[in-house]
């Protein structure tokens, strides 16, 4: 296709595991350049005629170096030993060069996850990442990720590079991502590339496995609450494949079964279906298709007949084409993607119906090139556009003879976004990399809106726009800019720069991540959330990369941060931007990483020391107030330990100041009567708040460790299993999920309450393939 | 322009769309919660929470209506810190308390009638202990003279002025025009657990064609006849009703509470300018509001002053009588 030079030849390097299964994104240097395989393990390069040392290394395999000699045209296939006995370097890095140690990012693969312990057995991508230092976990029953003092919205969560717009499970207690699917975690928490943008604080991308492009597999797990199950094989040998994976929790079934009388007809579970496929046109061409599908379905009668359903989930679909082009020197994909949120809900309450359904949905298209014509350039361009609906919500509710119908407006809007981003080696010891995004949105017709006065008050009028019609438009550059400087071969000091814009807010006033939350675009009223952060680091790699030494310091501007006012309905209000408030953020800090990545014991010491505040004109009296989630300490020690191929055994501990919660500052009594005859009183007595965030729960602290046994794999039997056996906050730490005050007003008394959710809880799961 | 359209326009300015959900969050909430609870095996435990002191607000609660004299009064409390185990109330004596009446001018100015000024006094009610009943201002000539007592009159504004410890306190309230019920009916019969013959009052009015009207609900009937307050009536202001969706339409609202066959039931509704709306609205949300999913919520003061929180409540009521079959 590409004329060759009479003294190059091309040379297609595939790059392959054990059991043929290829190994994606694999590093490879070729007489010390370094470049990438692409996620099927294949690089095709252009190579002089005569001799070469290739390298290639992944995360979790050894290194394999490979004296080749070419002369025509040809294929080489490098086989890659995996390290089943050891836990894998978090960062994808192999041999001495440090640049390597991107700055704010970390890469995890599922073998690393699936040997940490974790809460009822379940392997949890979102779960485990926040281990890593600058990014927080709302609480012990919150998936909700807090990068930088960024808030649980302002994180691009993608799924195979298509975003999710609610990664959890009943209420963030589990994410949608199913450990039994999921080949890799990459979390970038600054120092973003151009190619990203929608969101303020993180990527957190998590990429599913392709099928086994050789033969026909199964594999899957039991466990405490949940089963997994997936198959895999060739749709064309060697050329095509799929992989077909299911979650189903069965805690409602068990209960059934030991508490049916407790339960009744109530019953909650969730399901997973992930589904890829693959197929390679030529060495030059592929095409993936990637599909999720999860739902969370709910029901709940109590004994005074109240009913409440609630189905609610995740629908997901895309096809890429992959091409290369200049023997591998120019990439590009093109991308369309579907993904959707919907909830459906009733509650029946005495006489009174609710019917309550939202909806959000988004059709983008994409396109990424990449140009890498030597060591020292690269380059990256493209464009998304994505066209997004909302559905607000329409709602049914009857209370006795009576209906009320609701129906918001629907919205929509156009988001598009190009970006540049260059990539060049200036000296020996000083690389910049410089980019710029620039993204824009139009929130457009058809709708009816309320027109607001210049106080931001409805004044009464509604306007309608036809279809098309421009509501409110922005634009904005987002620059990025990132410098790395070698002190040595061991140590870099890097700098960062990035802005980020966000046009999309979550309506939420708790703590939790409800399915009923909304997106809400922005408009006339709701401007987007823009982020400046500027981060700093020092990396070192000592005792020929045994250890591995990070220490960053950031500082993040927030603008545009959305909050509601006290009591504001965020269900079926057409009002809703009239309910918002706007308000400036911060947040700095120091993260220290120290990691051990050889020998029999390897693991990592992450610590975070950081302050966020949130300032709101109409909160606090103006005054800046502590984040939800501000936490000035955080702490997470992660060891691992292969005594033998049978028993591995790894321990994680974390320590973190507790969250910063509103307590009331004083009670009052209302709503008085006297009953004449009882000669008594009777009143309400209610709490008052006044400062924001004024009170810090306990620090939150807990050990947990697991044991995975595996046993020794017949010769020549293609099955294979493992136990994994988890203990869940070993020393019994009763860290509160909520505290308050419990007025008893029949018994006219009070008492503080603290509610815990995990005392000590071991689980056991098994795992099979075959 | 009449007073109480000028009202109308001033006091309840848009249709803000504001459908109440409360019941929906409630249920996710307390479903949920309990879900999570029942799952993981959560556990509960008494916990000293550690609460700074602050200093103590005047907790003003007034009422004004148009139908029955002897429940314009005005309570004064203070509001005590969070963790005094003592829950009842700390009465507030020796206040000035004054209730003007004004009109509303061409010039949205409104002029107040200091010349029929009523001054409330410190009432002690019929039959209940002295110490209970303490910090209630009445008007004098409810004893006296009662056919002169304090009486609301729709269309008119009411102020009420406070004077305690030095300090003064101020809040206005307009009273709109009663909205007419046009019938009670009774339905939903059931037998209820303890084998009584049950059934549920639902009361039928026609809302105003414009938008922006609140109800709150109350009754009395067998086990609240001999009490005293609006705080002792049976109540429905978690049903505060707002026309934003149905707004002009004939409606028909039924009370879920359970009367007991033979009942004798009196209905009031009380047509309420938004201001007061909100007040009742947090104050439903404040009498809930704990637990990790749900937001701390205060009460939303409509008082005029330094540390002060309640609501000058504007009660323009229609009421209607019936016994339940």
């Amino acid at each position: 296709m590409y004329a060759v030079n009479a003294q190059t030849v091309s040379v297609s390097i595939h790059i392959s595991n054990s059991i043929q299964t290829p190994v994606g994104n694999a590093t490879v240097e070729i007489d010390g350049r370094r470049m990438l395989a692409d996620s099927s393990g294949k690089l095709l390069q252009v190579f002089t005629k005569g001799n070469h040392l290739i390298e290639a290394s992944a995360v979790g395999y050894y290194s394999r170096l490979l004296n080749i000699t070419v002369l025509s045209d040809t294929t080489v296939s490098l086989m890659l030993i995996q390290k089943e006995n050891e836990l894998r370097n978090v960062v994808v890095t192999a041999g001495k060069n440090n640049s390597k140690n991107e700055m704010s990012f970390y890469s995890l693969d599922i073998g690393q996850l699936k040997k940490l312990p974790v809460i009822l057995g379940e392997t949890d991508p979102l779960k485990t990442i926040t281990l890593l230092p600058g990014i927080k976990s709302g609480g012990e029953a919150g998936s909700g990720i807090y990068v930088r003092g960024g808030g649980p919205d302002q994180n691009l969560i993608l799924l195979d590079d298509i975003p999710v717009y609610n990664p959890n499970h009943l209420l963030g207690f589990f994410s949608v991502f199913n450990g039994d699917a999921i080949k890799s975690v990459n979390v970038r928490k600054g120092d973003m590339n151009a190619a990203y943008g929608g969101r303020l604080s993180s990527v957190i991308s998590i990429d599913t496995r392709e099928g086994d492009k050789d033969s026909m597999k199964v594999s899957g797990g039991i466990g405490l609450i949940s089963s997994k199950l997936s198959i895999e094989g060739p749709i064309v040998k060697n050329k095509s494949s799929f992989i077909i994976s299911g979650r189903r929790t069965y805690i409602d079934q068990v209960a059934k079964v030991f508490a049916k009388k407790k339960m009744g007809n109530n019953g909650y579970y969730f399901y997973d279906i992930n589904a890829n496929a693959d197929y390679e046109i030529n060495k030059n061409n592929k095409l993936l298709f990637t599909f999720y599908n999860g739902k969370d379905k709910f029901s709940y009668t109590n004994d005074k007949n109240n009913l409440f359903n609630a189905n609610w989930g995740n629908t997901i679909a895309g096809l890429t084409w992959k091409q290369q082009m200049l023997h591998g020197k120019l990439k590009q994909s093109v991308s369309m993607i579907y993904n959707a949120f919907d909830l459906d809900s009733y509650y029946g309450y005495d006489l009174s119906d609710y019917i309550f359904t939202s909806a959000v949905s988004d059709y983008q298209v994409k396109n990424d090139w990449n140009y890498s014509p030597s060591a020292k350039f690269n380059f990256n361009w493209g464009f998304q556009y994505i066209w997004h609906r909302f559905k607000p919500g329409a709602g049914d509710i009857t209370k006795g003879t009576q209906e009320f119908k609701t129906k918001i407006n629907n919205q929509f809007a156009r988001e598009a976004a190009v970006y540049l981003s260059s990539s060049f080696r200036i000296s020996r010891r000083f690389r910049a990399t410089t980019g710029l995004r620039y993204s824009y949105f139009n929130q457009v017709g058809p709708t009816e809106r309320i027109v607001y006065d210049n106080d931001g008050n409805p004044t009464g009028e509604t306007e309608l726009y036809k279809k098309g019609e421009s509501i409110a438009r922005y634009q904005y550059p987002e620059p990025r800019l990132h410098l790395d400087y070698s002190l040595s071969s061991l140590s870099n000091i890097k700098l960062s720069y990035t802005k980020t814009i966000q046009y999309l807010h979550l309506a939420t006033t708790s703590g939790a991540t409800f399915p009923s939350d909304i997106w809400i675009p922005a408009g006339q009223i709701v401007q987007p959330g823009i982020a400046q952060q500027i981060s700093i680091g020092y990396f070192r790699n000592t005792r020929n990369n045994m250890y591995r030494l990070n220490v960053e310091a950031y500082y993040k501007d927030l603008n545009n941060q959305v909050e509601f006012k006290q009591g504001a309905q965020l269900l079926l209000n057409q009002n809703i931007e009239g309910e918002m408030m706007f308000g400036k953020g911060k947040a700095y800090g120091i993260e220290l990483y120290a990691e051990k990545k050889k020998g029999k014991l390897t693991g990592w010491v992450g610590y975070t020391l950081s302050k966020t505040q949130r300032k709101y004109a109409e909160m606090n009296n103006g005054k800046p107030f502590p984040y939800r989630y501000d936490r000035t300490h955080d702490l997470s020690v992660v060891a691992n330990y292969t005594l033998n191929r049978q028993w591995n055994f790894s321990s994680v501990f974390v320590f973190g100041t507790g969250n910063a919660l509103t307590m009331p500052t004083g009670r009052v009594n209302y709503n008085v009567g006297f009953n004449v005859s009882q000669r008594t009183a009777s009143f309400t007595s209610m709490n008052q708040y006044e400062e924001i965030n004024n009170y810090r729960l306990p620090a939150y602290h807990r050990l947990d460790i697991c044991a995975t046994y595996t046993p020794k794999q017949k010769r020549k039997k293609r099955f294979s299993s493992s136990w994994n056996f988890n203990i869940y906050n070993v020393y019994n730490r009763q860290n509160p999920y909520f505290i308050y005050m419990d007025i008893n007003q029949s018994e006219k008394s009070l008492q503080g309450k603290m509610v815990y959710l995990f005392p000590i809880t071991p689980a056991v799961g098994w795992n099979f393939k075959f | 322009m009449n007073d109480s359209t000028k009202a109308l326009h001033l006091y309840q300015p848009v249709n803000q769309n504001k459908q109440k959900h409360w019941f929906y969050h409630r249920a996710v909430n307390m479903a949920m919660t309990g879900t999570f609870l029942l799952f993981s095996a959560g556990c509960e435990k008494n916990f000293d929470i550690g609460l700074a002191h602050t200093e103590p607000q005047l907790v003003v609660e007034a009422y004004i209506n148009t139908e029955i004299p002897e429940y314009n009064y005005v309570i004064l409390s203070k509001s005590q810190t969070a963790e005094n185990t003592e829950i009842t109330s700390i009465p507030v004596k020796n206040a000035l308390v004054k209730i003007s009446e004004g009109s509303l001018m061409q010039n949205n100015t409104i002029t107040w009638d200091k010349n029929a000024t009523v001054i409330l006094k410190e009432t002690t009610l019929p039959d209940v202990p002295a110490g209970i009943s303490d910090g209630i201002y009445t008007d004098p000539k409810l004893q006296t003279d009662p056919a002169q007592a304090l009486r609301g009159i729709p269309g008119k504004y009411y102020l009420l002025e406070i004077e305690v410890d030095g300090e003064a306190y101020t809040a206005v309230t307009p009273l709109l025009y009663p909205i007419p019920i046009d019938h009670l009916s009774t339905d939903y019969h059931y037998t209820d657990k303890d084998g009584s013959s049950k059934g549920r009052v639902t009361v039928h009015f026609k809302d105003p064609d414009t938008t922006g009207n609140y109800q709150l609900f109350y009754w009395r009937h067998s086990d609240n006849q001999k009490s005293f307050g609006w705080g002792s009536l049976g109540t429905s202001k978690r049903i505060i009703n707002s026309d934003e969706n149905n707004n002009g339409s004939y409606m028909h609202l039924t009370n879920s509470y359970g009367f007991v066959r033979g009942d004798s039931i009196t209905y009031y509704m009380a047509n309420v300018p938004r201001s007061v709306y909100n007040f009742w609205d947090s104050y439903n949300k404040a009498r809930n509001s704990s637990g990790p999913l749900s937001t701390p919520a205060s009460l939303l003061n409509t008082i005029n002053g330094k540390n002060v929180t309640g609501c000058f409540s504007g009660l323009a009521i229609s009421s209607a009588t019936i016994v339940m079959d």
